[in-house]
């Protein structure tokens, strides 16, 4: 089964060359080239892909708009920036629709072993329902801290209502 | 008592006394006798009788008495030649001829008895003639009654009156007597006329004459006194207006005259004019108030001392320097008070004053109240009354100690200073109006300043003479206002700025070695740049970034194509090797065909020859990019150059693609023929680059309003007269009414917090106004965008 792949990219060359170089795939991916956020949207409504990959700024509608809009309405497709900005960390932070980042430049085989795994990963999730779900966190929940005090306290040899259980019932954070 | 019957002469003796006398010669007169006789003998009064001689014939017991007789009748036939000096004898017989002549009586005559031992006495004397029974003068008789007391009391009596009358009409004040119920003037002294200015007539005429001239303000409280009590002596002063206008200030004092039993007799009173004593008193009293200020208000101390050596005066400054107050200085001896260890001295002055010297500005020690001694100047003049005797001395204390705690102070001021200017970083040189060096902190080379002092500027640094040093040095000496150098000293290889003032008696030049200064200021400007650099740093790697990305992917690309270029490459040998032997297998062909499916070739024709294209272009971009950032950061010169401004805008629009290429476009206007245009090229770029990002981000801000539309960035040079003004013309927000008058000012930013820092525009004016002497500007309209001008001079005038 053939996997859809959208590259989004408002500079052309750019486009031309992920599409030359990843030309081999061609049997296994079907990879369609956009140059603008509009231009995927578009795509997207004619027919949905696995995996999106999008650089950041582009005239118009940027890649993090674009991933949101995936995000909402296609939560299945996996998310991926490819973006000449060097400063991942505070992109990933600003941007939480992205799953994966990559930083221009990026080699030709790195990107296909990215693509390679991120897709294989989704096909272990067979579940569709529960692949929705996970696909739209944004984050891992966490336990609220009020559990683990309580839990520590009922480990203890002489458990007492601890300090903080003065205010209780806390809010759950 | 007249007796005509008889004559005494011829009788020889009267007997008159009936105890000494024998029965009279004439019967008939036996009664009369006996009561003559009784009266002869009891009378008071001197009763005699002389014949024609003036030779007594009777006289009664007081004329004996008086004649320090013991009888009377030792007397008879005497005349008063026995009893007198002659001069009586001569005025008695005298009197008693014309009696006898005449037939007259000499009635009261005051007679002036002179005695032979020459004393005095005086008789009241009535002498008659007698005549007998014919009307013949047979002699005289007299009574007579010793006046001698009374006559003496009216000589004093007329004697004081006569002296009274020479001193009131003597003395300068007015004398006046009045009778008690003042209505009469009983006598006023002639110098009312003088004092008032009116005649004495009037005064005697009205009792109150004087009243009536007393000045208007006065004459209420005078008159007043004037009629109060008389049993009082009283004193008033009031001011009279004289008939030539003059107005004299009055004293006049009034007291009653009592006789012995203490009734008041009189009013008197004594009134003396007292203008000129008044004006003399106020003028020295005006003078003695001065002095009294000076002496108070001296910085001195002032004291005054009695020739003993006692203090009688004590000024304010004398507390003040010697700690005493004047309670418990005045009555001390000076010499024990102020005198310490150096009590001679003030015994020497005082020795000095008792001989009538003066002492001028001697210096001694004073004690102080606390037992220190404090270094005064003695200034002593002895004081004298109005006699010229010398009656004190007065001392004037300056005190020095104060003087030299200043000096002192001053000279570890002057230490300080000097302390400062030898360790300061900057050259101080002191010249006098000849150049000479009066002053030097110090060397560039060499230790000891003081060797250049003599020397004028320019021999000691001649290699700064025709420097632009030596010209501010030169107008500073003539147009006597501070004037500003900066100069590259060349044989120091050093920065020197600073200051030429003008002083009085020269110049002081302060100057600093501003070589290390200058090079932390390039590598402060250039750090500047880089962090400008850094802030465009993201945008510019992604603009390097991507060309890199799909340099690398088209590499990729060719590779792959070749390999399988390669395999058609190496079929197509196999089977030309065989064609060659005349013998092609079906399996070469085979080959080729499969390889040839394979590759695709019309695919690789058509794309590689646009992968390489696109390769190259990519590979350009990263070499534009890098090397305008090389450029843009280049330190570049302190020194104005002159700058292709086009370009300089081509590198900056380059380096700054990734701050605007998303939301516009930038259309340069450039004129071709623009000339160079001296100035910084790293300051201009940066401004170039503040305007382009501030036009990039104003253009986003309306496309964010505006969606899916694109501004424009327009970038324009030209010539106009002298300079060449560049502008920049975005099609974004504008500028809001209320920040227009802002935007050059430091730190004012309209952007969100993070996105500016305020400096942007600030800098562009400092560059553009102080640096090059040119100007900035905008238009601006909400909503349809903000044009910045720029004008730069083509001819060098601004400070560097």
């Amino acid at each position: 089964m053939s996997r859809r792949i959208l590259f989004v990219d408002d500079d052309s060359n750019v486009l031309m060359g992920l599409q030359r170089s990843l030309r081999p795939l061609r049997a296994q991916w079907q990879m369609e080239f956009a140059s603008s956020g509009e231009e995927a949207i578009h795509c997207f409504s004619l027919r949905p892909f696995d995996a999106v990959v999008t650089d950041m700024r582009m005239p118009g509608m940027d890649g993090a708009e674009l991933l949101n809009t995936i995000q909402d309405q296609f939560p299945q497709t996996i998310r991926i920036i490819l973006s000449g900005q060097s400063d991942r960390e505070s992109i990933l932070r600003s941007i939480t629709s992205a799953h994966q980042f990559l930083s221009k430049p990026c080699d030709a085989e790195q990107l296909k072993s990215l693509l390679k795994r991120t897709i294989a990963l989704t096909e272990l999730l067979g579940n569709a329902s529960l692949k929705r779900f996970v696909s739209r966190l944004k984050c891992v929940p966490s336990l609220p801290a009020l559990y683990e005090e309580v839990t520590k306290e009922l480990r203890s040899d002489d458990p007492s209502p601890p300090a903080s259980a003065g205010s209780f019932p806390r809010t759950w954070e | 008592m007249i007796m005509r019957k008889g004559d005494p002469m011829a009788g020889g003796q009267m007997g008159l006394d009936r105890t000494t006398s024998p029965v009279s010669l004439e019967p008939e007169l036996t009664d009369d006798s006996y009561l003559l006789s009784a009266l002869l003998e009891n009378t008071t009064d001197n009763i005699y009788f002389k014949d024609v001689e003036s030779r007594f014939v009777r006289i009664n017991r007081t004329m004996g008495q008086f004649l320090r007789l013991s009888n009377p009748s030792e007397a008879i036939g005497k005349s008063d030649q026995d009893f007198f000096a002659t001069e009586h004898f001569m005025d008695a017989r005298r009197d008693e001829i014309e009696i006898i002549c005449s037939g007259r009586p000499l009635i009261g005559k005051e007679e002036r008895e002179v005695w032979p031992d020459g004393s005095i006495t005086w008789a009241s004397t009535s002498k008659m003639p007698l005549f007998n029974a014919a009307g013949r003068c047979i002699g005289t008789f007299g009574i007579s009654r010793d006046i001698t007391a009374r006559r003496k009391n009216e000589e004093v009596l007329e004697e004081s009156e006569a002296r009274f009358r020479d001193l009131t009409n003597a003395i300068r004040e007015v004398f006046w007597l009045l009778d008690v119920q003042r209505e009469k003037t009983l006598y006023v002294s002639p110098a009312y006329e003088e004092i008032w200015g009116r005649p004495l007539q009037l005064f005697y005429g009205n009792a109150e004459d004087w009243l009536s001239v007393v000045h208007e303000e006065d004459r209420v409280n005078v008159e007043a006194e004037f009629r109060a009590n008389l049993d009082h002596p009283c004193e008033s002063t009031f001011r009279i207006v004289k008939p030539d206008g003059s107005v004299r200030w009055i004293r006049s004092r009034r007291f009653p005259i009592r006789g012995a039993d203490g009734v008041i007799l009189r009013l008197a009173g004594l009134s003396a004019d007292i203008t000129n004593q008044r004006q003399a008193q106020d003028a020295l009293a005006k003078t003695q108030r001065l002095l009294a200020s000076i002496v108070t208000s001296s910085a001195d101390a002032i004291i005054s001392l009695s020739l003993d050596g006692r203090i009688t005066t004590w000024n304010p400054s004398a507390q003040r320097i010697f700690g005493y107050n004047a309670f418990e200085a005045i009555g001390k001896t000076a010499a024990t008070l102020l005198g310490g260890d150096r009590e001679a001295d003030i015994l020497w002055t005082l020795d000095q004053i008792r001989q009538g010297r003066s002492v001028q500005a001697y210096k001694t020690e004073c004690r102080h109240k606390c037992g220190s001694m404090i270094a005064v100047s003695l200034t002593s003049s002895p004081i004298r009354d109005a006699n010229g005797e010398t009656v004190g001395a007065s001392f004037q204390y300056h005190n020095i100690s104060e003087r030299k705690k200043l000096e002192d102070k001053l000279s570890a001021v002057s230490k300080q200073l000097r302390a400062l200017l030898e360790t300061t970083n900057e050259y101080v040189i002191a010249l006098d109006l000849e150049w000479h060096i009066t002053y030097l902190n110090r060397l560039r080379v060499g230790s000891d300043p003081s060797t250049a002092i003599g020397r004028t500027l320019w021999e000691q640094a001649p290699y700064l003479l025709g420097t632009s040093f030596e010209q501010e040095c030169r107008r500073a000496m003539t147009e006597r206002k501070p004037c500003r150098f900066e100069e590259y000293v060349g044989s120091w290889k050093a920065w020197m700025t600073g200051v030429a003032y003008p002083t009085e008696t020269g110049l002081l030049i302060l100057a600093q070695d501003e070589t290390e200064k200058r090079a932390l200021d390039i590598q402060l400007r250039s750090a500047q740049k880089m962090e400008a650099i850094g802030q465009l740093a993201a945008g510019i790697a992604h603009e390097i970034n991507t060309p890199i990305q799909y340099v690398g992917d088209n590499t990729t690309f060719f590779r792959e194509s070749w390999e399988q270029v390669a395999e058609v490459v190496s079929a197509a040998q196999r089977l030309r090797n065989e064609a060659a032997n005349g013998l092609v297998s079906q399996a070469a062909i085979a080959n080729f065909d499969s390889c040839s499916k394979r590759v695709d070739v019309e695919y690789l024709t058509r794309e590689v020859p646009q992968a390489i294209d696109q390769t190259l272009d990519g590979v350009q971009r990263v070499a534009r990019i890098v090397s305008a950032m090389k450029e843009f950061s280049h330190p570049g010169s302190q020194e104005k150059r002159a700058v292709d401004l086009n370009k300089a805008i081509d590198t900056t629009v380059t380096i700054s693609r990734n701050e605007w290429k998303y939301v516009a476009d930038v259309r340069t206007q450039l004129d071709p023929k623009l000339p160079l245009v001296p100035c910084l090229a790293g300051e201009i770029a940066q401004v170039l680059l503040n305007l382009l990002v501030n036009a990039g981000h104003a253009i986003a801000d309306a496309v964010r309003q505006a969606e899916g539309m694109r501004g424009t960035i327009t970038i324009t040079t030209r010539r106009v007269d002298d300079s060449v003004e560049i502008s920049v013309a975005d099609t974004g927000t504008g500028i809001p009414e209320n920040a227009r008058d802002k935007v050059f000012n430091p730190f004012f930013t309209t952007k969100e917090v993070g996105k500016g820092t305020g400096q942007g525009l600030t800098l562009a004016h400092t560059v553009i106004v102080k640096k090059h002497g040119g100007s900035i500007w905008f238009d601006t309209e909400v909503g349809k965008g903000t044009t910045f001008f720029i004008r730069l001079p083509l001819s060098v005038a601004a400070e560097g």
